[in-house]
């Protein structure tokens, strides 16, 4: 388990540096026009080459990137290019923001999603009608509406949520707690959809499977069938699908906070990237991609954890 | 078993009821003292704006007191004095103090200066400040601390280094008074001292690296960091001591930045903040709310810039007839309807009706006439038209088929290049584009727009066009320090380049703001985002 182990983090860390390279090197390809930006419209190419020197942007992208990466697993992520703030100490509060909103919606979708999956694939039926409907309407109906409809519901007629705004939770937990109400519920729809979808299939599959006769025929009470071997060896694929939707909520928060007027990691991406913010779209880019790399790690380690057989991969 | 089942769940459920109560008992709607009444301003960013509708924001503070909650749709960046400019202002100008201010008349009025003379040649101007100007701390501001300001924008590259071209340096000639120099009369520099390239820095503290996220100033609020929410809210305490203080009715100021319009209007509607820039698309539900709406013509003004007028890119562009075909397919009417959604009024002129330069017997000088378009193209030897790459800009994106549309009428080929938005005016000023659709922010002063858009040597000329009437007159123009005298000269640079087609206006911007009962709001095509533009109503 633990080469397993080992040989995944190698290989998220190569992903890593490959991702971050191009990131970069892409990136890399406007920093004149963002230094021409900060400058202002009359500025020379005089200065926003002094600019660059002095920034030390005129060097080749390699040995940036490896100044960079170097910096970067020190902790260093340098300070924001507009309002000097240093970027390691921003993030940590912009990611509190969404994992505030995405952790509470992502164990609220995997609590119903299971259970809904599970009880669909078990009773059959009406019940089973009813978790295709809630998964297919969930992937239907779009976040921003369902947004809209719980702000103006539970915010602007009812008065007992705010519509917008993030509090943090060491300031007040009531407050923290309101604020995040409707965002969680916005993003939990389609998640839940999303998972309990594939728990049902998987748990389908695996009740319908030669083991599972075999242990009725041999007594073991259905709850345990259900509970102890089907859905553990169903586990797998739903702990993947778990874990891109962490992604997909992590990565789709933006237009969750936008709405919600959230100060979160996308708020802090998108506000980066439309004032070319370099070195704060850069630490926001190391966070994303190691986010996603550490995620898929995790759903690895987990999956290899639940099945042996996956640890050969 | 089965019996107890649908107890627990009662049970289960009965609790998850008392605390959805309980938590939404704790919102804005409750009977609790409203903090606003108070000017208490600790605790819950959410739970404590002025969400209590029959509780107007300052009441009871006898014009002095209370909370403002302003929606803003930007993150105001930094408020480092080189790189604060925009919409950062609004927390820029109330953390510091600027020399003058913007009247209502757009003509600047004393603040931290309370006298200026600029000398007959233009070359020297002189300004005393206030006596009574303190910092923060208490400690007295001088014209060192000026001058070191001046001097550090003056030669720090940055977006406000623009502003002091002609700018020699800054002298002090007594704790209070002090003198700048400049090379040529420069008619735009008193203005500029109403934004950010007239704040006031302390001497000592211009290098602070903190000064960014959280500076120190001589200006009527402080920065509250400690509620302050990087990103989402700013939060601003009135200073009692300060020589202005009377100006602010509220004592704390809470900035909210949202930068969905939609969002920004969710909160108004359900009392988290007292203000809003209102769009087009949320219009309807706003006045059917019954707010308050002020509508204030002219912030800015929409134009298809003609950039290229010496044709090194697109020869077509350096005969006039063609330019003034260009001005001709242009349904300006049609065009404030589709971009604007009729928050518009249709305009040729670079400059507001209300300015002293606008020319009104030149307003219909160019009407919609495709048929006087292409005989004007053909004129010019341009009957089959000609292809152009125009710059596509994110927050015109939409626009952008209407106006391939205008030009393919008159046989003019449009392709685009899509401009990042952090690129656009660094794009659109790099002489890779011949024309461009643009805003011209400043549209209330014609010192603004003649000297950038026409001048040679203009930021916002990037050919560098100059023309042997047009180019004597610009300067003229920003030499002549009467204002009379100025205006005379301005209707003719005015009258040039509306009749030889220097660009193609098409609407003047209006904006719509909407506020809570209780609150006065003074906005101006000058102003929009300034403390002391709210006020408690009597």
């Amino acid at each position: 388990m633990l080469l397993y182990i080992g040989r995944r983090m190698i290989a998220g860390l190569v992903l890593f540096v490959v991702s971050s390279l191009i990131t970069f090197l892409l990136l890399s390809m406007s920093f004149d026009s963002i230094i021409a930006s900060r400058l202002g419209p009359g500025a020379t190419p005089e200065q926003i080459a002094d600019m660059a020197a002095r920034l030390g942007m005129d060097r080749p992208v390699l040995i940036q990137y490896f100044n960079w990466l170097g910096n970067l697993f020190t902790g260093d992520m340098g300070s924001s290019f507009f309002t000097g703030a240093d970027v390691a100490s921003q993030l940590p509060q912009r990611i509190s923001v969404t994992l505030s909103v995405v952790l509470p919606a992502l164990t609220l979708s995997a609590i119903v999603a299971v259970g809904l999956g599970v009880w669909a694939a078990s009773r059959g039926g009406w019940v089973d009608k009813v978790s295709q409907g809630f998964s297919l309407l969930g992937n239907l109906i779009p976040n921003l509406l369902v947004a809209i409809g719980l702000v103006s519901i539970f915010a602007i007629e009812l008065g007992w949520l705010p519509a917008t705004g993030f509090v943090p939770i060491e300031q007040n937990f009531g407050g923290w707690l309101r604020s995040i109400i409707i965002p969680v519920i916005t993003i939990f729809i389609g998640g839940a959809a999303n998972i309990a979808n594939q728990v049902r299939g998987t748990m389908i599959d695996e009740l319908r499977k030669d083991y599972v006769r075999t242990l009725r025929t041999r007594g073991v009470s259905p709850r345990a069938i259900l509970l102890k071997h089907a859905l553990r060896n169903a586990a797998g694929p739903a702990v993947t699908v778990l874990g891109l939707t962490f992604i997909t909520m992590f990565g789709g928060a933006l237009i969750i906070e936008q709405v919600f007027a959230l100060p979160g990691f996308g708020t802090f991406a998108f506000t980066a990237a439309t004032s070319g913010d370099y070195t704060v779209m850069l630490g926001v880019m190391s966070v994303g991609i190691g986010l996603t790399v550490g995620m898929n790690l995790l759903v690895d380690i987990v999956n290899g954890w639940l099945n042996p057989k996956a640890r050969v991969y | 078993m089965r019996t107890h089942r649908p107890k627990g769940r009662l049970a289960a459920a009965a609790v998850a009821v008392t605390a959805l109560l309980a938590l939404t008992a704790c919102g804005g709607n409750d009977d609790t003292p409203a903090p606003e009444a108070t000017g208490d301003a600790t605790g819950d960013a959410v739970a404590e704006t002025t969400s209590d509708p029959d509780v107007a924001p300052g009441e009871g503070s006898g014009g002095g007191g209370g909370i403002l909650n302003l929606a803003m749709n930007q993150d105001p960046g930094s408020f480092n004095i080189v790189d604060s400019g925009g919409n950062a202002l609004i927390i820029t100008a109330a953390i510091y103090d600027t020399l003058v201010v913007n009247g209502p008349d757009a003509f600047p009025v004393p603040a931290a200066a309370e006298s200026w003379d600029f000398s007959d040649d233009g070359l020297t101007l002189t300004m005393t400040l206030r006596d009574d100007l303190s910092w923060s701390d208490g400690a007295q501001v001088t014209t060192a601390d000026v001058v070191a300001t001046l001097e550090m924008l003056r030669t720090t590259p940055g977006i406000n280094q623009g502003h002091f071209t002609s700018v020699i340096d800054t002298e002090a000639l007594d704790e209070l008074t002090f003198q700048v120099n400049f090379s040529e009369p420069d008619v735009t520099f008193l203005w500029a001292l109403a934004n950010a390239p007239g704040v006031i820095g302390r001497a000592d503290m211009l290098e602070d690296p903190n000064a960014g996220t959280n500076p120190m100033g001589s200006g009527p609020f402080i920065l509250n960091a400690d509620e302050t929410i990087p990103g989402a809210m700013f939060v601003l305490e009135r200073r009692p001591d300060h020589w202005n203080a009377a100006a602010f009715d509220f004592d704390t100021v809470r900035i909210h930045v949202m930068a969905d319009p939609t969002a920004a209007v969710n909160a108004l509607r359900s009392g988290q903040v007292d203000w809003t820039s209102v769009s087009m698309a949320d219009l309807g539900s706003v006045v059917e709310a019954g707010f308050e709406m002020t509508e204030v013509v002219g912030t800015a003004q929409t134009v298809l810039r003609l950039l290229d007028r010496d044709g090194d890119i697109v020869p077509a562009l350096a005969d006039v007839r063609v330019r003034q075909a260009i001005n001709y397919a242009l349904d300006r009417e049609g065009f404030v309807m589709a971009m604007t959604g009729g928050m518009g009024q249709p305009t040729n002129q670079m400059i507001l009706p209300t300015t002293d330069v606008y020319l009104p017997e030149l307003s219909d000088h160019f009407p919609f006439d495709l048929d006087r378009a292409r005989e004007l193209m053909a004129e010019a030897g341009f009957a089959d038209g000609f292809d152009v790459l125009l710059p596509s800009i994110p927050w015109f994106a939409h626009t952008d088929p209407l106006i391939a549309s205008a030009l393919g009428e008159i046989g003019i080929n449009v392709e685009w290049e899509a401009i990042p938005p952090a690129e656009v005016g660094t794009a659109v000023m790099s002489g890779r584009f011949p024309m461009a659709i643009f805003v011209e922010g400043d549209p209330t002063l014609p010192t603004h727009v003649f000297s950038g858009n026409y001048s040679p040597d203009g930021v916002f000329n990037p050919f560098g066009n100059a023309d042997p009437v047009l180019t004597p007159l610009v300067e003229e123009f920003m030499a002549t320090m009467d204002t009379a005298a100025r205006a005379t000269v301005g209707r003719e640079v005015n009258r040039f380049v509306i009749e030889n087609a220097w660009d193609a206006p098409i609407l003047i911007n209006v904006q719509m703001f909407a506020n809570r009962e209780g609150i006065v709001y003074s906005g101006t095509p000058v102003e929009q985002l300034r403390i002391e533009l709210f006020s408690v109503a009597n």
